[in-house]
């Protein structure tokens, strides 16, 4: 037990030596924001601009700017002290534990994913392949905002600070009006951000693939197999061999 | 003939006997080997050079040292007792991360400690705590990935392992924060000059000698801003003054009392996740008891200042001789 603590005593020592700050002037370190921050596009006189909504011809409709835009994380909406309004967060929690079930396949969330999964990533890849990577709510707290959005054809782009790597295959899914719908529009910038085309703000989820599948991801090695499968024929053939020389005997012995 | 065959009749039991005997041991056998097949470690394989890890630096070729025990600490920026988050990411980044590595062949200990602003590839998980890719970021980052227990520690394992070109971690241990306040009341305060003006952050700090209680304690070692310069320089002096004070108490205290051990650590273990269990900890210890601390080295690197945050890029060069000297030997 005295070893315990002597070795706590440098754990301790290696922590006071080694945290965080390291800046000549005060900068703060990486803090988890539980969902991905939206990236602020310029700055203007009116705000941080995040986005555009343009119509269905693509023209530009309107500037949209961070104070706009609410995301609320997972963890924030578990969080039943947190200011989370109750419609995102009961429908942000439900979603969450149904996408937590151990039954529930994202073929059958959102199949239609399955499409941009086969003609973006792979002939031969299927949305199970992939996993959510990220899971938040965006809201607005601007009324053009959503009136802008609900016309025909329009729609709102907004780059999210996700962190892939730039050749990762990366897509994205919300949840509009009680189901999973694809989001076609979802690129890879190749700096770690997303850009997203919405229809509506809601739900979000980003997925990537999963272990094995055109990621880092690296299985661990595993033990040398082949030569069990050699000692396990021997077993067999020995007790084999062992069962017919005792029915030999008993045969012998009368 | 007839006498021939009653001759080998007579024979026959005993050559039966011998031979099930034989393949009664062969079996056994077999079955001692698909058990060593199916639990050998293939990266622990006595003193070969498992030639997958051999690296070159400087034109010498190195191979992983088997004869070493890596365990890796982590300290935890969380306040309180450690819990699981219900959610499939957490708030606790990584202060700090550093590697003890005990050294069998000259009964001593190294410490590598990372700098928890050091960028690198760092291993994702999903909302169903699936591998999800990685994410280029603060090492800080590795643990808010999982609930905050196992999994967040594994994470971070993995991901520093790649960092450091593959190193082995035999076990980890990770602290939240609050463990440094109890370690500092359990030892009945540390006493410290205090040079900087710490009203900002804790007015209850003045200047002078003080014997700093859990809160002070945090306040001392952890706080950069609004105190003094705000230069981590002037901090690593604290933490050396605090660290030096620390140890001077905690061997005091256990002079006093054969209990006090057992009963600190009982206060500090609600504040630790390790995939070791205490008796394995402790065997592990008792192991290594005669054992000194060598050195605690850390990588050396450019701060950049984002505009958000800090990021801290190693000396990619200097990171790989250091590696080679602590975990590899020459070939």
């Amino acid at each position: 037990m005295k070893k315990v603590l002597s070795l706590v005593m440098a754990f301790v020592l290696a922590l006071t030596i080694t945290i965080s700050a390291t800046a000549a002037t005060f900068v703060p370190s990486i803090e988890n924001k539980g969902a991905p921050e939206l990236i602020i596009l310029d700055e203007t006189d009116e705000g941080f601009v995040v986005g555009y909504i343009t119509d269905k011809n693509g023209d530009k409709l309107t500037t949209e700017y961070l104070e706009c835009f609410i995301i609320t994380s997972i963890t924030e909406a578990l969080d039943k002290n947190s200011d989370v309004p109750d419609s995102i967060r009961n429908q942000l929690v439900d979603q969450y534990n149904k996408i937590c079930e151990d039954s529930t396949k994202l073929s059958e969330l959102c199949p239609e994913l399955d499409e941009i999964v086969k003609n973006k990533w792979g002939k031969d890849k299927s949305v199970d392949d992939l996993v959510i990577k990220d899971f938040f709510d965006i809201s607005g707290e601007c009324d053009e905002l959503e009136k802008h959005l609900s016309e025909d054809g329009s729609t709102l782009e907004l780059t999210f600070k996700v962190g892939v790597a730039g050749d990762t295959f990366i897509t994205a899914m919300v949840y509009v009006d009680g189901k999973w719908q694809p989001v076609v529009d979802t690129i890879n910038n190749g700096d770690g951000t997303v850009t997203v085309k919405f229809s509506k703000i809601c739900p979000v989820a980003f997925l990537v693939p999963g272990t094995g599948e055109n990621s880092s991801v690296v299985s661990p090695i595993t033990a040398d197999t082949s030569s069990v499968f050699v000692w396990s024929g021997i077993m067999v053939l020995s007790l084999v061999a062992i069962v017919a020389l005792v029915i030999y005997r008993r045969k012998v012995n009368g | 003939m007839a006498k021939l065959m009653a001759k080998n009749n007579k024979k026959a039991p005993l050559f039966t006997t011998v031979l099930i005997i034989v393949l009664v041991a062969v079996v056994a056998f077999s079955g001692f080997k698909i058990y060593e097949s199916l639990n050998s470690d293939p990266q622990v394989q006595g003193d070969t050079e498992p030639s997958t890890k051999t690296v070159t630096v400087d034109g010498v070729d190195y191979f992983p040292r088997q004869d070493i025990t890596v365990l890796m600490l982590m300290g935890i920026d969380e306040r309180g007792e450690v819990k699981k988050s219900e959610s499939y990411n957490n708030t606790g980044e990584n202060d700090m991360v550093a590697l003890a590595v005990f050294d069998e062949q000259d009964k001593s200990y190294s410490v590598l400690a990372l700098n928890r602003d050091t960028m690198m590839d760092i291993y994702a998980l999903s909302v169903t705590g699936q591998p999800a890719g990685t994410i280029y970021g603060q090492l800080a980052l590795a643990h808010t990935f999982g609930t905050g227990l196992e999994d967040s520690c594994e994470n971070t394992v993995r991901t520093v392992s790649d960092f450091l070109s593959g190193v082995t971690v035999d076990y980890y241990l990770s602290m939240n924060m609050d463990a440094i306040a109890i370690l500092n009341d359990a030892v009945g305060g540390v006493t410290v000059t205090v040079d900087d003006d710490f009203s900002k952050v804790d007015d209850t700090i003045s200047k002078g000698e003080v014997t700093l209680n859990g809160e002070q304690a945090l306040s001392f070692v952890q706080t950069r801003k609004d105190v003094s310069d705000e230069l981590n320089i002037s901090r690593m002096e604290r933490h050396k003054e605090y660290m030096e004070n620390f140890v001077s108490a905690f061997n005091a205290k256990v002079k006093e009392s054969d209990t006090f051990v057992l009963e600190t650590y009982e206060k500090v273990a609600p504040y630790i996740v390790s995939d070791c269990s205490i008796n394995s900890m402790s065997a592990m210890l008792n192991r290594y008891a005669d054992y000194t601390l060598r050195e605690v080295v850390t990588p050396v690197g450019e701060n950049v200042l984002t505009s958000d945050y800090v990021e801290f890029y190693v000396d990619e060069e200097q990171l790989q001789k250091l590696i080679t000297k602590m975990f590899y030997k020459e070939k």
